[in-house]
C-alpha cells in the first residue's frame, strides 16, 4: 500500500511537470471541454411540479400519466372568492365579469367552471333542460332568490363551487393536458388526413404534457386578472397546487441567485484574507465557477431540469470545489514563495497533496453519489450531478488550475518562516495535549452519545408537505389553507374503476357498489384529515334520473334497469353537456371517482391509502380493477420513496467511504476506526433533528450522507498525516501534535468555507432549505470537532495499546 | 337527415370567376332532396382508438323552409327504439324543437336548449353541423383555391356576424372547401370557442343518388393541437328520396310508437 502511495505521488509529480511543459495545450483542451458543456447552460429548465419528484418510470407516475391522458389534469387553479353573500346581484355581476375575463386572458386554459356556467339540470312533466346556471341572467330579486335556492340545493355544487352559507365560492381553471410548445406554427388550414399522412403516425405517438412553465404562466396571468377585481367585500385569493408550484418556482429562481451570489461573495472574502493576492482570488474562483457551470451545462445537455432539491447543487459544488482549490493554491504559494520556481512548485504541490485531494474528492463524490439510486427523481439527480460536479471540480483544480498558474504571472511574496507560534497554533497544541490526556473519557463519552442517538433515531418524524415549504404568510399557502377550511379540500385522490368491458358501467349492481364506496369515502375522518367531497358518474346518474322524474327528490337514485341507464346516458350526452368525459371513458368501461381532501402532510395519506385499498379489495365486485392516482398518491409515494431509498443511500455511502478509508490507510482496522469520527456528525444530525423536532424530509435526508462525504475529508488529512509522523518514529502524542498544528489550519479553513456554504441557506424563503442549511452547516463544524478531539483520542488508545502489547 | 345534405351538397355546373356570395348561394340552394329515408351508421372513435357503433333509421321531410327529422335507434340493443324528433326552423331567432323518447321509461321529453354547439348523440357533430346554416348570419370570403384530390375547390372562410351566432354554434370561424364542379362542401374546418379546439369535417365518399349528390360517408375529427381527441364517422346507406312520408309521422306520438 505504501509503495502504491509512493508510486502515485511520483506519478502526480510528473503530471505537474507535464502540465507546465504543455501548459497551452492543457489550457486549450480543458477550456474546449468545459465551454462545450457550458454552452448548454441556457437550455436548463426548472421543474417544481409534484410529479417531478418521481422518476418518469415510477409506477405511481405512470399511472398518473395514464390518468391525465384519459381525464386531463387534476391539478387546477382555484380562485377563491369570499363575500358576505355571493348571491348579491353586484357580486354575481363581478363574478361573471371575472369569469369571462379569465376565460379570455389566461393562456393554455382548457376549461373554466364557476357558478356562472355550472351545470343546471331541470326537469318537469314534459321537458328536460340542461343549461348553465346563469344561462339567463336574473332580472329581479325573486329570480335571484330562485337561483340561490337552486345552487344551494344542488349536491354537485356543494363544496365544489359554493360553501354551505353562500359566502365562499370558487372559479376553477383547468389547464390543457398537452403542451402548446411547437403546436402554434401549424398552418391554419393544415390537419386534414392526406397532408398529414406522416404526421398522422405522429399524432398517436406520445405528446408531452403541458409544461411546468406553461402552468406557471397561467398562474401569473390569473394573478394579473384577479388583481383588478379585489376589494374588501369581494376578497379573492388564488390557491390550488399550480399556484403552490408556481410560488415555489419563483422562490427557487430568486433563491438560486441569492445563494450563489452570497457564496461567491464569501469565497472572495475568504480567499482575499487567506492569500492576500489577486491571483489567489481569481484563479480558484475561476476554477470553481467553470466547474459549476460545466455541471449545470451537463444537466442541461441531458435534459435534466433543476428541481427544488437540486437547487443546492451549484452552491454545493462551489463550496466543495473551492476547498480543493484552496489546498492546491496554499501549498503552491508556500513552495513558490520559498523557492521561486513555478514549475517545480506546481510539481511539488501535486506530489504533496494530489493524492489526498483525489481521495477527499472521491469520498465527497461517494457521499453525495450514494443518492444515485434514490426513487425520488431530483434526489437521484443530485447524486448523479453532485458526484459529477465534484469530479469536474477535482479535474479542474488538478489540471486547469496548475496550467493557469503556469501561464499567468504570479507575484512572489517574501517567505515567512513558520517558526513562530500564533494563537491558533497554541490552541491546537492544547487540544492535542488534552486529547492525549483524556483519551479514554473522550472515546467513551462520544460512543455513549452515539449509542443514545441510535435510541433517539426511532423518534425521527418523516414528513413531506410542499405547502409548508412556503412561509406561513405566503398568499398561496394561506389561500390553500382557507379553501381547505371553507370548501373541505383542495387536492384529490382519484380512483379509476375499470370494469374491463365496454358498457361495463351500465350495471345497476356496479353503480350501486360505487354509490356505497362514495358513502364510505365521505365518512373518512381522522384527526389529521378527512374526505371533503366525493364525486363520480353516480352523482350524474342520480341527477339525470331525478330530472327525468320531474325533479322529485325520491328519484335522486340510480336507475335499476340497465337499458334505462344506457338511455339516460344517451340523453345526457345529447343534452349539451360534455361533463360526462370528466367521469367516464368513452367506452363506459372506466369510471373516475374523485375524493377531495385537504392538504396535509403526505405521511398522513399513507394509512388512508392503505385502508382504501383494503376496502376496495373487499367491497368491489370481482373482475373490477381499481387504480389509485392523483395528487395524493403522488405526494404519498414521494415520501415513502424518500424514506426507503434514503436507507439504501446511507448504507451505500457508509460502505463506500469505509472501503475508501481502508484502502487509503492500508488497514482494515484503521479504516473501521476512522469511521467513528466520520459518523459522529451524522449521529449528531439525527439527535439534533429529534431534539428540535425537525422532520426527516426530502432535504434533511440529504444532510447525513453529504456531511459524511465532507467530514471524511478532514479525517483523511488527519489520518494521512498522523500515520506519516508516526511512521517516522514519533510518539503518538508528538504525531498528534504535529498533525493538528500542521493540518489543523487547513482543516479549519475548509470547515469555515463549507459551513458558510451551507449557512447561506438560512437566507432562503423556503422553510425546508433553512433546516437543510442549518443542519448541514452545523454538522460540518461538529465534524471538525470530531477530528480535533475524537480522532486523536482514538489514536492514543489504539497505538498505546499496540505499543504496550508489542 | 337531409339537413346535413343541404350544406354539403350542390348540383350545379361550374361557373368560373364567381363571387363569394354566388358560391355560397349555390351551396345553400343546391337540391338536397326531400322526403328521404336512410339508414345511418355512427362510428364513434375515441382517443384510444376504441370504437362504438350506433345504427339508426332516419326520416326527413321539408315543411316549407323548415325541416322535420325523426331518428330511430336500431342498435346497440340497450338503446333500441330510443327515438329522436327535431323541428329545425329556418328562422334563426326561433330555437329548434327536440324531443327524445326513452323506451325504458316509456316517456318522451322535450329537450329545451338554445345551444346548438352541443354534441349530437355524443358524436363530434354538433346540432349546428347537422342543421342548415343560415347564410345571412355570416360574412364570407374566398380564402384560397386549391385541389383536393382531383377536384378543384374554393376554400371559403366564414365568420359569424354576431356573438349570438358564435354562442349558438360554438364556432368562431370556419373554412369550407366547396367543390367547383358541383358545389358540394367536401371538407370543412371549424375553430371552436372553447379550449382552442378544431374540428375537421371530411367527406370520404360522395355519391349521386337520383341525381342528387349525397355524402354517404363523412368523417368529423376533433383535434387540439396535433392531438386527435375524438373522431366520428357517419355512413349513410339505403338512401331513398321522394318517399311518401306522412306529416303525422313527425310527432311525439309517432316516435313513441316506433317503426
Amino acid at each position: 500500500m505504501k509503495r502504491a502511495t509512493k508510486k502515485a505521488d511520483a506519478l502526480l509529480y510528473s503530471m505537474g511537470q507535464g502540465i507546465s511543459t504543455h501548459k497551452y495545450k492543457v489550457l486549450f483542451t480543458m477550456l474546449v471541454l468545459l465551454i462545450g458543456m457550458i454552452l448548454n447552460v441556457p437550455k436548463i429548465t426548472l421543474d417544481t411540479s409534484t410529479e417531478g419528484f418521481l422518476h418518469e418510470n415510477d409506477p405511481v407516475r405512470v399511472a398518473y400519466s395514464e390518468f391525465k391522458e384519459q381525464f386531463g389534469h387534476d391539478e387546477k387553479i382555484v380562485i377563491a372568492i369570499k363575500s358576505d353573500d355571493i348571491f348579491k346581484l353586484e357580486n354575481l355581476s363581478r363574478l361573471k365579469e371575472l369569469h369571462e375575463q379569465l376565460k379570455a386572458e389566461v393562456p393554455y386554459l382548457d376549461d373554466i367552471t364557476s357558478l356562472i356556467n355550472a351545470r343546471n339540470t331541470i326537469g318537469d312533466e314534459e321537458s328536460l333542460l340542461v343549461e348553465d346556471l346563469f344561462e339567463t341572467w336574473p332580472k329581479n330579486e325573486a329570480e335571484l332568490a330562485e337561483k340561490k335556492r337552486l345552487a344551494l340545493a344542488n349536491p354537485m355544487y356543494k363544496d365544489l363551487l359554493l360553501n354551505s352559507d353562500a359566502t365562499f365560492s370558487v372559479i376553477v381553471i383547468e389547464a390543457n393536458t398537452y403542451t402548446s410548445v411547437g403546436v402554434e406554427e401549424l398552418d391554419e388550414l393544415s390537419g386534414f388526413d392526406d397532408e398529414f399522412s406522416e404526421e398522422e403516425e405522429g399524432s398517436s405517438e406520445e405528446q408531452p404534457f403541458i409544461t411546468d412553465d406553461e402552468i406557471a404562466e397561467m398562474v401569473r396571468a390569473t394573478r394579473k386578472v384577479v388583481e383588478t377585481y379585489k376589494s374588501d367585500d369581494f376578497k379573492i385569493e388564488i390557491a390550488g397546487s399550480p399556484s403552490v408550484t408556481e410560488t415555489l418556482k419563483r422562490s427557487l429562481q430568486s433563491d438560486i441567485k441569492k445563494f450563489n451570489g452570497l457564496i461567491i461573495l464569501t469565497i472572495i472574502i475568504i480567499l482575499s484574507l487567506l492569500f492576500r493576492r489577486v491571483s489567489g482570488v481569481i484563479f480558484p474562483l475561476l476554477a470553481v465557477l467553470l466547474s459549476v457551470l460545466g455541471t449545470v451545462g451537463l444537466m442541461a445537455f441531458f435534459g435534466t431540469p433543476i428541481k427544488i432539491p437540486t437547487q443546492i447543487l451549484p452552491s454545493f459544488i462551489l463550496a466543495v470545489g473551492i476547498g480543493t482549490s484552496i489546498h492546491i493554491m496554499a501549498i503552491f504559494f508556500h513552495h513558490f514563495d520559498r523557492y521561486g520556481d513555478k514549475r517545480e512548485s506546481i510539481a511539488y504541490t501535486l506530489h504533496h497533496s494530489g493524492l489526498a485531494i483525489i481521495m477527499t474528492s472521491l469520498t465527497t463524490a461517494a457521499g453525495i453519489g450514494a443518492f444515485v439510486f434514490s426513487s425520488v427523481a431530483p434526489v437521484a439527480d443530485l447524486g448523479m450531478y453532485g458526484a459529477a460536479g465534484v469530479i469536474i471540480a477535482l479535474i479542474v483544480s488538478m489540471v486547469l488550475l496548475p496550467a493557469l498558474i503556469a501561464i499567468l504571472p504570479i507575484k512572489r511574496k517574501a517567505y515567512v518562516s513558520e517558526h513562530h507560534k500564533d494563537f491558533l497554533e497554541r490552541i491546537l497544541e492544547k487540544i492535542a495535549h488534552f486529547t492525549q490526556a483524556n483519551a479514554k473519557a473522550i472515546v467513551i463519552s462520544s460512543l455513549t452519545l452515539m449509542a443514545i442517538t441510535i435510541a433517539l433515531a426511532t423518534q425521527l418524524r418523516a414528513s413531506h408537505n410542499p405547502l409548508t415549504w412556503l412561509e406561513e404568510d405566503n398568499e398561496a399557502r394561506i389561500a390553500t389553507e382557507q379553501i381547505d377550511h371553507e370548501m373541505r379540500g383542495t387536492i384529490s385522490l382519484e380512483l379509476i374503476i375499470d370494469t374491463k368491458k365496454e358498457n361495463g358501467l351500465y350495471d345497476y349492481e356496479l353503480l350501486k357498489s360505487l354509490e356505497s364506496l362514495s358513502t364510505y369515502a365521505e365518512s373518512i375522518k381522522t384527526d389529521a384529515y378527512f374526505v371533503g367531497k366525493v364525486i363520480s358518474i353516480v352523482d350524474v346518474m342520480k341527477e339525470i334520473h331525478k330530472a327525468l322524474h320531474e325533479n322529485r327528490d325520491e328519484y335522486y337514485a340510480i336507475a335499476e334497469d340497465p337499458d334505462l341507464i344506457a338511455q339516460e346516458i344517451l340523453l345526457f350526452e345529447n343534452s349539451g353537456s360534455d361533463d360526462l368525459e370528466d367521469f367516464v371513458d368513452s367506452q363506459f368501461s372506466k369510471a373516475r371517482m374523485t375524493l377531495k381532501m385537504p392538504w396535509v402532510d403526505a405521511i398522513e395519506y399513507h394509512t388512508m391509502l392503505e385502508d382504501m385499498k383494503t376496502h376496495l379489495d373487499k367491497n368491489l365486485p370481482a373482475g373490477v380493477e381499481v387504480q389509485l392516482t392523483g395528487m395524493i398518491p403522488l405526494l404519498a409515494d414521494t415520501v415513502s420513496a424518500a424514506i426507503t431509498s434514503a436507507g439504501d443511500s446511507y448504507i451505500i455511502a457508509v460502505i463506500a467511504i469505509a472501503f475508501m478509508m481502508m484502502l487509503l490507510l492500508g488497514s482494515l482496522k484503521l479504516g473501521m476506526i476512522s469511521m467513528i469520527p466520520n459518523l459522529f456528525p451524522v449521529f449528531f444530525v439525527i439527535a439534533f433533528m429529534v431534539i428540535f423536532d425537525i422532520p426527516f424530509d426530502l432535504f434533511t435526508m440529504l444532510v447525513g450522507t453529504i456531511v459524511l462525504g465532507l467530514a471524511v475529508d478532514d479525517n483523511v488529512h488527519f489520518m494521512h498525516n498522523f500515520q506519516r509522523y508516526y511512521d517516522e518514529g514519533k510518539s503518538v502524542e508528538e504525531a498528534v501534535r504535529l498533525t493538528l498544528t500542521g493540518s489543523g489550519r487547513a482543516m479549519l479553513i475548509t470547515t469555515i468555507v463549507l459551513t458558510l456554504g451551507f449557512y447561506v441557506y438560512l437566507f432562503t424563503s423556503m422553510e425546508n432549505l433553512f433546516n437543510f442549511g442549518l443542519l448541514a452547516g452545523t454538522a460540518i463544524i461538529v465534524a471538525l470537532f470530531a477530528d480535533f478531539f475524537i480522532a486523536p483520542a482514538l489514536m492514543a488508545l489504539l497505538y498505546k495499546k499496540s505499543k504496550e502489547t508489542s | 337527415m337531409r339537413n346535413i345534405l343541404l350544406i354539403l351538397l350542390a348540383q350545379l355546373t361550374l361557373f368560373a370567376g364567381m363571387s363569394v356570395d354566388e358560391i355560397v348561394n349555390k351551396v345553400d340552394t343546391r337540391d338536397d332532396g326531400d322526403n328521404s329515408i336512410s339508414t345511418m351508421k355512427m362510428i364513434l372513435i375515441d382517443k384510444n382508438n376504441k370504437q362504438r357503433i350506433r345504427s339508426m333509421k332516419t326520416y326527413s321531410k321539408d315543411f316549407g323552409e323548415d325541416v322535420h327529422n325523426a331518428i330511430f335507434f336500431l342498435s346497440p340493443s340497450d338503446i333500441k327504439n330510443t327515438a329522436f324528433l327535431t323541428y329545425d326552423y329556418d328562422d334563426s331567432d326561433r330555437d329548434d324543437d327536440q324531443w327524445l323518447y326513452l323506451p325504458a321509461l316509456k316517456k318522451s321529453k322535450r329537450i329545451a336548449s338554445s345551444d346548438k354547439s352541443a354534441s349530437f348523440m355524443g358524436s363530434d357533430f354538433s346540432y349546428s353541423d347537422m342543421t342548415d346554416r343560415n347564410i345571412k348570419d355570416y360574412t364570407y370570403k374566398i380564402a384560397k383555391e386549391q385541389k383536393v384530390g382531383e377536384h378543384k375547390v374554393w376554400i371559403i372562410e366564414s365568420v359569424p356576424k354576431t356573438k349570438k351566432t358564435i354562442d349558438e354554434t360554438g364556432y368562431t370561424k370556419s373554412y369550407m372547401f366547396v367543390r367547383q364542379d358541383n358545389f358540394v362542401v367536401i371538407r370543412a374546418l371549424h375553430f371552436l370557442v372553447d379550449g382552442g379546439k378544431k374540428k375537421y369535417m371530411d367527406v370520404k365518399e360522395l355519391k349521386q343518388i337520383d341525381g342528387i349528390w349525397v355524402a354517404t360517408e363523412i368523417e368529423m375529427k376533433t383535434k387540439k393541437g396535433k392531438k386527435t381527441l375524438h373522431t366520428t364517422i357517419l355512413k349513410q346507406s339505403d338512401i331513398k328520396f321522394g318517399q311518401d312520408i306522412d306529416e303525422s309521422f313527425f310527432t311525439v306520438r309517432q316516435i313513441e310508437k316506433g317503426i
